[in-house]
């Protein structure tokens, strides 16, 4: 048994939430001066105060706002003693809360702009259903606690780093995100050009959000983009120009991986590689660009060898389907090693899904109007955490086929290996 | 059958068919869709009106609502016939989507078909199966019906429409099955 891990957050922490309340005082006290003059009596229309009142309400309030802090910063404490980390805060309102680490998926430390330049972070503890932030600790807080509660042997392997010359590049040849936000943009401007208003143009400011986490906030978010395997089996990715950033795919909970591949980027042969986790709504990025063959890597490497069996070989799709769709030639499936991989995507972008096929949890055949004048059906492949893999647009025997054998095969794997992966079968944390 | 659906592979199994749900969901089911009609059409309606009086506005100099009702024909009544049309025509379909829609509890699945339109065929293993909840509306208390909705890590499925007992014995069994088949995480 080790001894306990306790300590106070940072002095700062305090000033996270209240800069804006000191900000909103100071600018009303600007915009009020004129109700007090100091030290001038008989100034008209204003409130006389004594040069000594003033110093002494300037005093106290200063004094009251400090010891206030302090109090807080006082009451703001953590603790990790055996298997439970503990914090608890407050004056007015008390917060206590205690997590079990059996719990904890993952342990991120997250670096805002601001708390790099005086040297502190946020440490975020990852549970399934909940998340616990600490902020603000000390860089040497951080890594002490997440070493504590990872338990781990601090062995890091680095898979793969973006470069920022490939990562410019990749970001302006993704043509569909730059159509989309040049059409906002220009849905901002159209006003202004159709009546010469020069007030119109205020519409932009709703668009600018959109345009600017579309556009240049990706070149921000993305930079330095790296991929490193920890030692207890998972995934981390460092990015952030100005925040760093981390977050930890664990891979024992990893539902499919998706490559995708804009237009412009199929002469590079360039993909973006995303993962999607159970219980996380939508698939996370795993790597904003990096070549095919280490997306290929990267895939094997998480689910396992035989993931990519045949890359280029889709089982494409019958004849008829050309008239249910336009966009007939990227579809196709695989199903072999126990891996379900399904080819989908449409003029500007091209998508490939990969899942193991013992973390399926129900198969639907299912069949629209259209496709039913032309006898196809479509198979869904719902994994753990709300997403499906569509195999789109498939003859009616085959569907019926591909149906049974997706059912079949996600029992018997999850049978034989309840980990998806023999030997990462850990469950514990 | 007059208006009867045969299911053809791929929603049929082999050598099963699946448990019907009673008749009077067919009531049920038509009822729902008649107020989702009618809430469509006074959702369209509403848009018309503010659409028919923004062009009005910005058309005549005119400020007097009488003059707008000039702009009124008689045969625009016609409209009011277009949901009446779609609702007559649901009203055979509702009760073909009957003869589809089905449940099969199997030896260590279930299946359930559904839709019309757009059919599905789900197949759902009972050891997949983490929660299995009763529940029913108003409607559905008026015709002695009630929902039986079970939710895997992928999402929910429901079994529509029927027999509170059989939904209560539905339940009990899923459960049951469940607990004896759950897969190690």
């Amino acid at each position: 048994m080790t001894d306990p891990l306790q300590g106070r957050l940072h002095p700062v922490t305090p000033l996270r939430r209240s800069w804006a309340v000191f900000v909103a005082m100071a600018s009303l006290a600007y915009s009020q001066r004129d109700l007090f003059s100091v030290g001038t009596s008989g100034t008209k229309g204003a409130i006389d105060i004594s040069v000594w009142a003033a110093c002494a309400i300037v005093a106290a309030f200063i004094g009251g706002v400090v010891s206030l802090f302090v109090a807080a910063w006082w009451h703001s404490h953590y603790s990790l003693e055996g298997d439970t980390l503990g914090y608890r805060s407050g004056l007015l309102f008390k917060v206590r809360r205690h997590c079990d680490l059996d719990h904890v998926q993952s342990v991120d430390i997250v670096r805002p702009f601001l708390g790099r330049l005086i040297g502190v972070c946020t440490l975020r503890v990852v549970m399934s259903g909940t998340t616990m932030t600490l902020s603000y600790l000390t860089l040497n807080q951080a890594r002490t606690l997440k070493a504590r509660i990872l338990a781990e042997d601090t062995g890091e392997e680095k898979l793969y780093r973006v470069k920022a010359k490939d990562l410019v590049l990749a970001l302006l040849l993704d043509i569909r995100t730059n159509i989309w936000s040049l059409t906002l943009v220009a849905c901002g401007v159209l006003p202004y050009v159709l009546s010469g208003e020069l007030l119109t143009l205020s519409t932009l400011i709703a668009f600018a959000p959109k345009v600017w986490r579309l556009s240049g906030k990706r070149l921000f978010v993305y930079t330095g983009w790296s991929v490193t395997r920890t030692a207890e089996g998972s995934y981390r990715t460092d990015y952030g120009m100005f925040d760093t950033q981390q977050y930890t795919y664990r891979d024992s909970r990893v539902a499919s991986i998706e490559i995708h591949q804009p237009l412009l980027w199929r002469r590079l042969d360039w993909v973006k590689v995303k993962v999607a986790v159970a219980g996380a709504a939508a698939p996370g990025l795993l790597v904003p660009v990096c070549p095919r063959a280490v997306a290929e890597k990267l895939v094997i490497h998480i689910l396992g060898p035989g993931a990519v069996p045949h890359p280029n070989e889709p089982i494409p799709v019958p004849l008829e389907a050309r008239k249910v769709t336009p966009f007939h030639k990227a579809l196709g499936y695989r199903l072999d090693n126990g891996y379900f991989t399904a080819w989908r995507g449409f003029f500007l972008r091209n998508v490939t899904t990969v899942a193991p096929v013992s973390r399926i949890q129900s198969v639907s055949v299912e069949q629209g109007p259209l496709q039913r004048r032309f006898a196809l059906a479509s198979v869904h492949a719902h994994m753990a955490g709300g997403n499906s893999v569509p195999a789109d647009h498939r003859a009616k025997a085959e569907s019926a086929d591909l149906a049974s054998h997706l059912y079949e095969h996600s029992m018997y794997c999850a049978v034989a290996k309840p980990g998806h992966r023999t030997g990462l079968a850990d469950p514990g944390r | 059958m007059a208006h009867g659906i045969q299911p053809e592979p791929p929603f049929t199994l082999s050598g099963v068919e699946l448990t019907r749900h009673p008749e009077r969901s067919i009531r049920v089911s038509r009822i729902a869709t008649a107020f989702g009609v009618l809430g469509i059409t006074a959702l369209l309606g509403a848009l018309g009106a503010m659409v028919t009086s923004a062009i009005y506005l910005s058309v005549t100099k005119s400020r007097d609502w009488h003059d707008m009702l000039d702009w009124w024909d008689v045969r625009m009544t016609l409209m009011a016939l277009l949901p009446a049309a779609f609702y007559a025509w649901r009203w055979n379909r509702i009760k073909a989507a009957w003869t589809f829609r089905g449940y099969h509890l199997d030896a260590e699945e279930l299946y359930i078909r559904t839709g019309l339109l757009n059919r599905s065929l789900t197949v759902l293993a009972y050891a997949r199966i983490q929660e299995v909840n009763v529940s029913s509306g108003p409607i559905q208390r008026r015709y002695r019906l009630a929902t039986v909705t079970i939710s895997s890590a992928a999402g929910r499925e429901a079994i529509e429409d029927v027999d509170p007992q059989t939904a209560h014995d539905l339940r009990d069994r899923l459960t049951e099955l469940a607990r004896e088949r759950r897969l190690p995480v």
